[in-house]
């Protein structure tokens, strides 16, 4: 801005250089800020439409509804969908690693286990099945007590396996 | 020490969203902007204090800002160059009667702004009247007549 006349009697520190860098410098925090509500809209920060998924075991016998981004202490939802393949019988084992168990805290799991027993590596329920041969649902509800990314590992009725992995935001 | 880093970190947090912001975001206090930093300061209390209720973590929250704020006062004090970039600079937008257009509308001030600082302040009329008006490092704009 050389167009401008140098400054007479007023004692003042302009400087317009870097006037147009803090000018330039906000409005690409604008953009960044733009980004991040776009990133939290499609769920990056967790809840939104990136951040629900969904895994299946090696030998279908449960489908795992989860976050894979969630946030610290906020809640969080495991939903266990087992097959008519797991309610052959009308007992059904889950069997949650432990590390992953311990870094949550456990609000509710729907339905009530009829047992549950601490193993050495893991926390292993045994719920109880009104139909066989019918498809089920097991609901947890949980919050992280943890930072950054963690995996889970389910085990159904000791044969289907699956691993799934969940980022907490702080 | 959790609360101790969350201060901190959500301290780093508004200072920089509120740079970003620009100094006549929420510096014009109407009473919607006023409105918007009550809902702030809301959302912040949460994010600092989480579910804690107690004393303690209180005043560790009110020890760590302060300090923060005291800190980088002193720290402002020793080096201009950070305190140009953490408060800006102040900026001449009417000169000798002639608003800087393109200054301005950077700075997302109108003449109207303009002209409604000169008539609280020195109590002027018109454009012409004014030698210079500043847009001050706070947000608002005082006005020096010819």
């Amino acid at each position: 801005m050389s167009s401008i006349p140098p400054i007479a009697g007023l004692e003042i520190t302009q400087d317009l250089a870097v006037q147009y860098r803090t000018w330039k410098i906000q409005r690409m925090g604008w953009a960044a800020m733009a980004l991040i509500i776009l990133a939290a809209l499609a769920g990056l920060f967790g809840s939104g439409p990136l951040a629900r998924t969904a895994v299946v075991d090696d030998q279908q016998l449960v489908r795992l509804e989860y976050n894979r981004f969630g946030r610290y202490q906020d809640e969080s939802l495991l939903k266990l969908e087992l097959t008519p393949k797991a309610t052959q019988t009308h007992r059904v084992t889950v069997k949650v690693d432990r590390n992953y168990w311990t870094s949550h805290a456990i609000e509710q799991i729907a339905p009530e286990p009829m047992t549950s027993s601490a193993g050495f590596d893991g926390f292993l329920y045994t719920f109880e099945v009104d139909s066989q041969n019918a498809p089920a649902a097991i609901i947890v509800r949980l919050r992280p007590e943890y930072l950054g990314s963690l995996d889970g590992h389910i085990r159904v009725n000791d044969q289907g396996s699956l691993t799934f992995e969940q980022f907490i935001f702080p | 020490m959790e609360t101790v880093l969350r201060a901190l970190f959500i301290y780093l947090v508004l200072l920089l969203v509120f740079r970003l912001a620009g100094r006549r975001t929420l510096m014009q206090m109407t009473s919607f902007d006023f409105v918007l930093l009550l809902i702030i300061s809301e959302t912040t209390q949460n994010a600092i204090l989480g579910n804690d209720y107690s004393i303690t973590t209180g005043i560790l929250a009110i020890v760590t800002l302060v300090g923060t704020d005291i800190l980088l006062s002193y720290w402002k004090h020793r080096s201009a160059k950070v305190e140009r970039w953490l408060d800006g600079l102040p900026l001449i937008i009417v000169q000798n009667g002639i608003p800087l257009k393109p200054l301005m509308d950077r700075a997302r001030v109108n003449e109207e702004d303009v002209l409604a600082a000169a008539r609280q302040g020195p109590g002027l009329e018109r454009m012409e009247q004014i030698k210079y008006a500043v847009l001050e490092v706070g947000g608002g704009i005082s006005v020096i007549p010819k």
